[in-house]
């Protein structure tokens, strides 16, 4: 009887233990599920792809740096979501821009234009065809003059701050007018 | 004699009319600039509009000195051909929402720098307002 107790006892301490360590993990809403996947693009230091960051969350955003309002707002606010991360946690947190307006954004540009905000925040683009595909998985559209009149063109671009989990799926959506306090809440729910 | 006082009374309507066009104009609040990253030839600039007149004004354009081209930009980044400010009436040009672009920026601009910006109302006054140059990198939203 005593036995039968005991095996018992383990059986639910070894449910609770699974419960706590994989049940209770977040789960990817449904409706984000077929949005999102792998792609490559061009940073100052080569080739890099979202996969290379397995294991880490990404703070994804797509914009240009020709962007005045919007795009400053938004890195200035990843930037700082960053910034209130514990440094054990800011290690496990990356931050991507992907630049839509590959003809006047270079790799080295954006480099430079995304250590004004963070070091954390790795600036890329890539040739069109792939920003296409790009934004054809990740559910977004874009548009970028094909001939403009000047230099002084718009290119119209998502809005939405992604937050890519672990494992590299589109786990949140959030936006520029989230706060930093918001988007660290979002991250913790990943790590 | 009747010619006489109508000459110094269309005079007075005159004085008077000039007087209350001088009296009335919009009150500028709060103009500033983002501090762009260095390598960046644009700027979004923000500002408070109060139309302290009795009448409706039009803003058609901005420019200035250190950019080759404004905009007029609302939320969505589309171009405003034109800013009506009915009477008494205030409109903020604000981040993430409309705001006055300034691309072609030659100039390096430093937190403090004072940018001119230049307004053209449609009565074709001109009003000057220097926008301070802020970093708003630390300000939790961005702003």
């Amino acid at each position: 009887m005593r036995r039968v107790v005991v095996i018992g006892v383990l059986l639910a301490l070894g449910f609770g233990i699974w419960w706590f360590g994989v049940g209770a993990k977040p789960q990817v809403p449904s409706y984000l599920a077929r949005m999102g996947g792998d792609f490559t693009v061009q940073s100052s230091v080569g080739s890099i792809k979202l996969s290379d960051f397995h294991g880490r969350v990404v703070l994804l955003y797509f914009g240009y740096s020709h962007c005045p309002d919007v795009c400053p707002a938004t890195l200035s606010m990843m930037a700082a979501a960053m910034r209130l991360l514990k440094p054990s946690e800011q290690q496990q947190v990356q931050g991507l821009f992907v630049s839509l307006d590959p003809y006047r954004d270079s790799p080295q540009k954006l480099h430079a234009y995304t250590k004004f905000f963070s070091t954390h925040i790795i600036g890329s683009t890539a040739q069109k065809q792939v920003l296409d595909a790009i934004a054809q998985q990740w559910h977004f559209s874009y548009h970028v003059p094909e001939h403009p009149k000047n230099q002084f063109y718009v290119v119209s671009h998502p809005n939405f701050l992604y937050v890519v989990n672990r494992e590299g799926k589109l786990a949140a959506l959030l936006d520029g007018k989230n706060t930093p306090d918001e988007v660290v809440k979002e991250i913790r729910k990943w790590l | 004699m009747v010619v006489r006082w109508m000459k110094v009374l269309g005079m007075l309507g005159l004085l008077l009319w000039s007087g209350i066009s001088q009296a009335c104009d919009i009150e500028i609040k709060d103009a500033r600039l983002r501090l762009p990253p260095p390598m960046a030839d644009t700027a979004a600039a923000y500002m408070v509009l109060q139309n302290g007149c009795a009448h409706e004004r039009v803003l058609r354009s901005v420019s200035s000195p250190w950019a080759k081209m404004v905009m007029l930009h609302d939320a969505a980044m589309h171009k405003m051909p034109k800013l009506v400010l009915k009477a008494g009436q205030s409109f903020a040009f604000q981040p993430r929402e409309a705001h006055i672009m300034l691309m072609g920026v030659g100039r390096v601009m430093t937190a403090g720098t004072h940018v001119p910006l230049v307004l053209h109302w449609q009565d074709g006054r001109v009003q000057t307002v220097d926008a301070v140059v802020q970093d708003m990198r630390q300000m939790g939203q961005g702003e």
